[in-house]
């Protein structure tokens, strides 16, 4: 099929599948008369609308394709082999995979266990890595209470399993209610549970996931708790902590259960265990979490955080049963403890015991489970109790206020990360064996996390968490291991990151500038010392960048002196380096690098400052053009290298118009070798710029026609680029400016039929943009510059009329962008010369007046910071001068003649001042419009003076026409 | 006059943008996070949007451009994970359904259908040939996860054409994916 048959095919076939199945037939024999084959065509395809259901294409391919996954994932593997063990039917699904009841295969009394399969995009290697570790530790826990880990490893096929003493028995929630347990009962059970807790924080292992359904209680009322350190094993990836496996932890946690510090990635301690212990206690008692139910992640940690529990003995009722009775369905009888009974046994001390578990602030929980323990048992006894009732609305709200940055980041998700290597690090601190992993884990939080969640919205406080730590542990390791280079290397970066997360501008950051400061300099003394003890030329590079970023943060601080010294340093450094072994792109790149921070640091104070940043910027360049031969195939590189000439180009601009041609020169060749090699949008459409800086400058030298060639080369790479892409709006925008740009050069190299084609033709693009994205402000000052341009272009062009309408519509819309704060009020003033210029044309002399005065209203309080402003005010005064010495001609013999002739004199000289303030007069204000020229104005000048020192008696005739002369 | 100069600079920071969040996006899927059904595709590129657009409110809020190219970007990540989980179970005992008997379960049965994304890229790059605008439609609404009336306004025609476009380029990539299934 060709396009031509498929555009008729797809007409009859739309028509028929919009009528009504019954006038099909119908439809299709009027479509198609005549015409079999086209009939034949259009019936296959109605066929297929039926095959293509509703679902076809109507779910996004995302979805398509998880469901796909979710699919594959939960096949059940029943009766396959994992190591030694055999599946022999599926026990439970999690978030993190399905458990089976398994046996091992080769052992004779086919001892039955628990097995585990991991899902879920966990790394195997990872998890079997993370298993190995942490086995030694979990073997050693035995306990009559705590489900063994047995084994672990990963099956054939890569998926990571555990093995785990296989436990028969109900959740504890569950347990208590089926066997309508009294309160006693519950805290007896409930204790058992304390005692193994404890047990293992004796041994520095934190569960981490405490939660009813790993808590099981076997038939004999013993309860055993499972999966204990194996959120760890599965959690953290200390070593790639990839993002999206970070996103896969927090699946895995239960927010019901998880304590305010897990959620919002804070230290995990015991106390977390306490906190979640408390959550069951709660449940077990009030037969309800201690938050209201939700399905959301987000809502369930800000809960956990913000949510302040009821007290247990006030959990509310649905119509008279309380929620216990509701869900287990039990009779009044066997619940008749649970309706008034116990809610008088909950009153009081259980009800501060269990509240205080599950205090936001782990330091004002019990500090351990065994006090918590306690505190039940005191209970039992009647004993008083340790916990009091909390002032915990005030509490939780300050606990909320000092979290609020962190809940807000919507960071908790990553910062679950960083729990991990919190607990990690502070069992190695007491342990001191795990020195390197601690390294490593601090180096990845710097690292791999920060990297992570560096572009997500709000993530910076988080980042200064991450960093913060990291840089703690990694100064307690320092201290520990005395004059270790590695370590103190490790540290110097980790200074750097802090100080880039406190203050670089680049990046979102704290708005700390002076902590940045500090950091930054924190990591040279480090480097200094590094540097001096080391014989690696990378610790001298790394000394230069240290300098490099004192001296740039200096700058950002406002104090560009003061960055000089060190910058000159890093250059010092990194120069001989370069010297002493060239050609090593890592060095070239760091000295280059450095002589742009120095050049926009600048020379304060300096008077040959503006050739020493061009001199910088110079050498930057070279720099770059090593680069590029160290790596010639790097478009990149080149690409860096084209935008670097651009820049010189464009400080050169204003006053060596000839010497900045060069380097748009160089940029353009730079750009045609990049396009030769890519076809990448980008690069053309870099391209095309070149031409229209080249054109530009040729502007600048009073080279119209070259100017026009330029500008057109630059006009037919957007209209081919456009060609291939016709609704790319950024394109269209592109090519309506460039015709504008062609069209006013045009008109300055006297070409005013293409001056006025090429203008309406940009106009026309604009004018539709606009109209689609009324929002933009951006474009739409785009376009007020267009109009009052082809105004001034229909100015020239004698048709002064339209001129006015035009302008008149430019200036309207910089007024509402300047209101809206999204312009300049100098673009309105210089809308207005314009239109007193086009008014003067149409010989409106009165209102053309108007419109200059209300110009230099509006541009005189702008002078003299605006440079636009002040040419506004050389062409407003300019423009009155003609308007008097008109009036004067006309006023003949006239007794004011003379005191026209006088004022005319006087706005010429004025003009003249402004002039005289502009360093490099130009034809073109940096607004792009287009204005006079000062040796007109003084040569109207020296005519005004004359004729205005002969006018007391004689009758000089002003030359033709001041007004209209080009 | 450069007034250009300030959106190529954009465009510049846009492309590496969009790319690596999106990426970040669909891996995010891929990883299994797609059955947390909060994490709506449509949602996500928005999420993604915004995200961009703050980054400079003057110069980077080109919309229409951003959808367009997170579509583009999707498609190509989507595909290429397709082609490499193909790869990845090609000699595994993996049974693929045959595209009849993924396309005709009943669209309220269980969830289980699996739609062969490379073969839909091929059938894709033939309408393409015949129709790019229509396949940019498609590309728009099942990669992108746009609406008719956001992709109609991308490609810039009334909703009521991108409506018919829509549904003729359904039937007609059907047709093209049932071909090749049965050859």
């Amino acid at each position: 099929m060709n396009p031509e048959r498929w555009q008729k095919v797809k007409d009859v076939l739309a028509e028929a599948m919009e009528v009504n199945p019954v006038d099909r037939e119908a439809c299709l024999d009027r479509r198609c008369a005549g015409d079999a084959s086209l009939r034949r065509e259009v019936q296959i395809l109605l066929d297929h609308e039926s095959g293509a259901g509703s679902r076809f294409l109507n779910e996004t391919a995302l979805s398509e394709v998880s469901v796909t996954l979710l699919a594959a994932e939960q096949a059940p593997v029943i009766g396959r082999q994992f190591g030694a063990y055999k599946t022999v039917k599926q026990i439970g699904l999690g978030g993190m995979g399905e458990v089976y009841r398994a046996y091992r295969a080769d052992d004779e009394y086919r001892k039955e266990v628990a097995l585990k399969v991991v899902r879920g995009g966990q790394d195997s290697e990872f998890v079997v890595t993370r298993f190995k570790k942490e086995r030694q530790i979990l073997a050693g826990l035995e306990h009559p209470n705590i489900a063994r880990l047995l084994d672990g490893g990963t099956s054939e096929d890569d998926t990571p399993y555990l093995v785990m003493e296989l436990v028969d028995g109900q959740p504890i929630t569950d347990y208590c209610d089926s066997n309508a347990l009294s309160t006693h009962d519950r805290l007896k059970i409930f204790m058992e549970v304390c005692t193994a807790v404890q047990y293992a924080h004796q041994r520095l292992i934190i569960h981490r996931d405490i939660k009813p359904s790993n808590i099981l209680v076997t038939r004999d009322g013993t309860p055993k708790l499972l999966d204990f350190g194996i959120a760890k094993i599965l959690d953290t990836d200390a070593g790639s902590a990839k993002p999206d496996q970070t996103l896969t932890i927090f699946r895995a946690l239960t927010p019901q259960y998880a304590s305010p510090e897990q959620v919002t990635g804070e230290a995990i301690t015991t106390a977390s265990d306490v906190y979640s212990l408390g959550a069951v206690l709660y449940e077990l008692l009030a037969g309800t979490s201690p938050y209201p139910n939700t399905t959301n992640y987000q809502d369930a940690a800000r809960m956990v955080c913000e949510f302040e529990p009821c007290k247990p003995s006030t959990v509310p009722r649905l119509n008279g049963k309380s929620t216990l009775e509701l869900k287990s369905g039990f009779s009044a009888k066997t619940l008749s403890f649970a309706s008034d009974r116990r809610r008088n046994d909950l009153k009081g001390d259980l009800d501060n015991i269990v509240l205080m578990a599950l205090r936001k602030e782990p330091q004002r929980r019990y500090a351990s489970v065994e006090q918590f323990a306690e505190d039940i048992r005191r209970y039992l006894a009647n004993l008083p109790v340790m916990a009091r009732k909390d002032t915990a609305s005030y509490r939780a709200s300050k606990f909320v206020l000092r979290h609020k940055v962190g809940l807000a980041a919507a960071t908790a998700v990553v910062l679950t990360v960083v729990a991990g290597f919190v607990i990690t690090v502070r069992e190695a601190r007491i342990a001191q064996q795990h020195f390197n992993d601690v390294r490593s884990l601090a180096n990845s939080l710097i690292f791999d996390v920060h990297d992570s969640i560096k572009d997500l919205p709000g993530s910076t406080p988080a980042k200064k968490i991450i960093v913060d730590r990291a840089l703690r542990y990694l100064n307690n390791l320092a201290q520990q291991s005395g004059g270790d280079v590695g370590l103190q290397r490790e540290l110097a970066s980790a200074y750097e990151r802090l100080g880039s997360v406190q203050g670089d501008y680049l990046e979102n950051n704290l708005g700390d500038a002076q902590g940045a400061l500090e950091s930054y300099k924190k990591a040279l003394e480090i480097r200094e010392r590094t540097d001096a003890v080391s014989k690696d030329w990378n610790d001298r590079l790394a000394l230069a960048t240290g300098y490099r970023l004192v001296a740039h943060q200096l700058w950002a601080n406002g104090d560009p002196r003061g960055a000089r010294e060190p910058i000159q340093r890093a250059i010092a450094i990194s120069e001989a380096l370069n010297l002493a072994q060239p050609g090593i792109r890592k060095i070239v790149d760091e000295v280059g690098f450095e002589y742009e921070v120095s050049g926009r640091i600048g020379y304060p104070g300096d008077l040959s400052a503006k050739q020493k940043i061009l001199a910088d910027y110079r050498r930057g360049m070279d720099l770059g053009e090593i680069a590029i031969k160290l790596a010639p195939d790097d478009i990149r590189t080149l690409h860096n290298l084209a935008m670097g000439a651009g820049d010189i180009g464009n400080i050169l601009e204003g006053f060596d118009a000839r010497e900045a041609l060069k380097y748009y020169q160089r940029e353009m060749e730079i750009d045609s070798q990049i396009t030769q090699r890519s076809n990448d949008l980008r690069y053309w459409r870099s391209l095309a710029i070149d031409y229209g800086s080249i054109a530009s400058v040729y502007d600048d030298l009073g080279d119209y026609s070259r100017a026009l060639e330029n500008n057109k080369k630059d006009l037919e790479i957007y209209q081919s680029l456009l060609a291939k892409d016709p609704s790319n709006a950024l394109l269209r925008q592109g090519l309506s400016i460039t015709y504008m740009n062609t069209a006013a050069s045009a008109a300055r190299a006297g070409d005013i039929s293409v001056a006025l084609d090429d203008s309406s033709q940009s106009l026309e693009i604009m004018r539709k943009l606009v109209a689609n994205a009324p929002e933009k402000a951006f474009q739409r000052g785009i376009f007020a510059a267009m109009l009052v341009v082809r105004g001034t272009i229909l100015t020239i062009a004698n048709q002064p009329e339209s001129a006015i309408a035009e302008i008149q519509h430019g200036r309207s819309i910089y007024e509402s962008l300047y209101k809206a704060g999204a312009g300049e009020q100098v673009n309105v003033a210089a809308a207005d010369v314009k239109l007193g210029e086009a008014c003067s044309k149409a010989s409106h002399d009165e209102v053309a007046s108007e419109y200059f005065r209300q110009a230099l209203t509006i541009a005189e309080p702008l002078i003299p910071a605006n440079l636009d402003a002040i040419y506004v005010a050389a062409d407003a005064h300019s423009g009155l001068g003609d308007l008097s010495a008109r009036k004067a001609q006309r006023a003949g013999q006239s007794a004011s003649r003379r005191s026209d002739w006088g004022e005319a004199r006087s706005q010429y000289q004025e003009s003249l001042n402004a002039w005289h303030r502009i360093e490099h007069p130009n034809h073109t204000a940096p607004n792009s419009f287009q204005v006079g020229d000062p040796a007109i104005v003084a040569k109207r000048l020296r005519l005004a003076e004359s004729t205005y020192s002969a006018s007391a008696n004689s009758s000089t005739r002003f030359a033709k026409g001041g007004a209209s002369e080009p | 006059m450069r007034w250009n100069a300030g959106d190529v600079s954009a465009r510049e920071a846009l492309v590496p943008f969009v790319y690596d969040e999106l990426r970040r996006i669909a891996r995010r899927c891929l990883a299994g996070q797609g059955r947390d059904h909060t994490l709506q595709p449509t949602a996500l590129v928005h999420e993604a949007y915004l995200r961009f657009a703050r980054r400079d409110a003057a110069n980077y809020r080109d919309r229409v451009h951003f959808f367009a190219l997170a579509a583009q970007i999707m498609r190509q990540i989507l595909i290429d994970h397709a082609r490499k989980s193909a790869s990845a179970k090609r000699g595994a005992n993996a049974v693929t359904l045959s595209l009849d008997e993924a396309l005709d379960r009943p669209a309220e049965g269980p969830k289980q259908t699996t739609l062969d994304l490379i073969a839909l890229d091929n059938a894709m790059n033939q309408l393409a040939k015949l129709d790019a605008r229509q396949c940019r439609i498609v590309e728009l609404r099942f990669f992108g996860g746009l609406s008719i009336d956001e992709a109609a306004e991308i490609v810039e025609i009334s909703p009521a054409t991108a409506k018919r476009e829509w549904a003729t380029a359904r039937v007609w990539l059907h047709r093209m994916m049932s071909e090749s299934a049965t050859v």
